[in-house]
């Protein structure tokens, strides 16, 4: 039978580089090594060596998203071929959802008219108005293991650390590091994000914990909680995080008992974001907390993504 | 014809590397289950290490990785080590897969892209202490695995410029 053969004279010098002897092995363990010791060092420097990243981040911005400019187009493509399995489905729930939306819109122009004379009766102050950064999304950081996105706009365009981040439909996040010219924005479904909630009709307060899958859940629920599916999540405005109100979901209970939310936004989807100048400083911005991990101390645990 | 500069030559290979680089950078949304973030830049480590090892040596795969993970605001290390862990590997498997069939370096590949990707599975799950599920790990590496022919034949054309006197089989 014949056999293909190599010409391995041709390697000679090449294969010395990656040959057996044990001298020549040593180098790339000693590269894992030191990998290691990085990413241990991460874990325990995290807040100089994040700031570092948006640094890099902000200065190769430009060239990262020319580069990947056409694989957006790519994603696009992706999803709408997802959706086009489930487009009759869609189709349905949208019109029900329609006809629903109308009967809502007659109803909120009632009671915004009623709420108005209600304030103007009982001269209430009104509550101080929140100005929006408006935003573009440019890239994003979201994997298997972490939900991330990066937005234009950093600390020049007036971002700090801990301002809330809403698409159209509701919030989607927090940002968790601004750069100069850039921001990192912490998405509810990462394993990371911890967001002081409401429960609208039951006055239930919980805390939306992330878990880096599509539903992240109600965590901190009493146990005799009145919750059911399809019921409103807002925030609560508890910790200065973000205002009181900023839709977030709806409730689905499920068969364990556990309670995920249904997330009104879809940050895979949203090219426009704004980010919410509560016109106080989050809680969790700097000076008073430096890092992800300290930030996190009330909200959870925060490690690298 | 004149003679090209050979670092001129290199030129198109050192851009595929790059762009390869900055592709695994980002991740596509498959669905709400299923993230895809393939780890492209095992392509050109995989195929420089065969045909070109002088091309693509261990420091090299450390700096690449160290800089995706800069950029991309991973955790600093993670990719240097998975890179570095893959150019060792193939190192030290040349000889056999040079030997093989397309097929079977193809099939080597496969199993890079799952080695490297578990490697990543329980690094992140040991580092967030959570146990995340494998199906966006697996989808991942397999997609990658699946390109393999695709990229190899651009990284083949790249290789003959590299080469001009010598085609890939008589390497």
């Amino acid at each position: 039978m014949p056999h293909t053969r190599i010409n391995y004279a041709a390697y000679t010098s090449t294969d010395a580089a990656h040959g057996a002897s044990h001298r020549r092995i040593s180098k790339p363990v000693i590269l894992m090594i030191a990998a290691a010791a990085l990413m241990g060092a991460h874990m325990l420097a995290r807040p100089s060596l994040d700031r570092l990243q948006q640094s890099v981040f902000d200065f190769a911005s430009p060239v990262v998203n020319l580069a990947q400019k056409p694989f957006d187009s790519l994603q696009a493509r992706l999803a709408s071929l997802a959706s086009w399995t489930s487009i009759q489905k869609d189709n349905d729930s949208l019109r029900a959802e329609n006809e629903k939306l109308k009967e809502w819109y007659q109803a909120a122009l009632m009671l915004q008219s009623e709420n108005k004379a209600l304030r103007d009766l009982l001269h209430v102050d009104r509550e101080s108005a929140h100005n929006f950064i408006t935003t573009r999304v440019i890239a994003d950081g979201s994997s298997t293991y972490a939900k991330s996105l990066v937005i234009e706009g950093g600390k020049d365009a007036g971002v700090i650390k801990g301002q809330g981040v809403i698409s159209r439909e509701g919030l989607i996040g927090r940002v968790i590091e601004a750069g100069t010219r850039t921001s990192r924005v912490l998405l509810l479904q990462d394993i990371n994000s911890r967001i002081p909630v409401t429960v609208e009709g039951t006055n239930q307060r919980a805390i939306l914990a992330g878990n880096n899958a599509a539903l992240p859940l109600l965590d901190h629920v009493a146990a005799d909680n009145q919750i059911t599916s399809g019921q409103r999540v807002i925030t609560s405005g508890l910790g200065g995080l973000f205002p009181f109100g900023i839709p977030v979901g709806e409730t689905q209970v499920n068969k364990d008992g556990t309670i995920a939310v249904k997330l009104y936004a879809a940050p895979e989807r949203a090219q426009h974001v704004q980010i919410v100048d509560y016109g106080i400083k989050p809680l969790l911005a700097d000076p008073i907390f430096s890092s992800t991990a300290a930030a996190s101390e009330d909200y959870g645990s925060s490690e690298p993504n | 014809m004149p003679e090209v500069v050979p670092a001129l030559r290199a030129l198109p290979a050192v851009f595929l590397t790059l762009v390869f680089a900055l592709v695994s950078m980002r991740s596509f949304e498959l669905s709400s289950l299923i993230t895809l973030q393939l780890l492209l830049i095992l392509h050109p480590i995989y195929y420089w290490t065969l045909f070109r090892a002088t091309l693509f040596p261990a420091w090299l795969a450390f700096l690449l990785g160290f800089a995706i993970d800069l950029v991309a605001g991973k955790l600093l290390g993670l990719n240097a080590f998975l890179l570095v862990f893959a150019s060792m590997v193939i190192g030290r498997q040349r000889r056999y897969l040079l030997s093989q069939p397309f097929a079977a370096q193809w099939a080597g590949f496969l199993l890079l892209c799952l080695a490297a990707e578990s490697i990543r599975w329980l690094i992140m799950g040991a580092v967030t202490m959570t146990l995340f599920s494998p199906a966006s790990a697996l989808t991942s590496a397999l997609c990658n695995a699946a390109l393999y022919p695709l990229t190899s034949l651009v990284m083949a054309g790249a290789l003959t410029l590299i080469s001009p006197h010598k085609t890939r089989d008589s390497l």
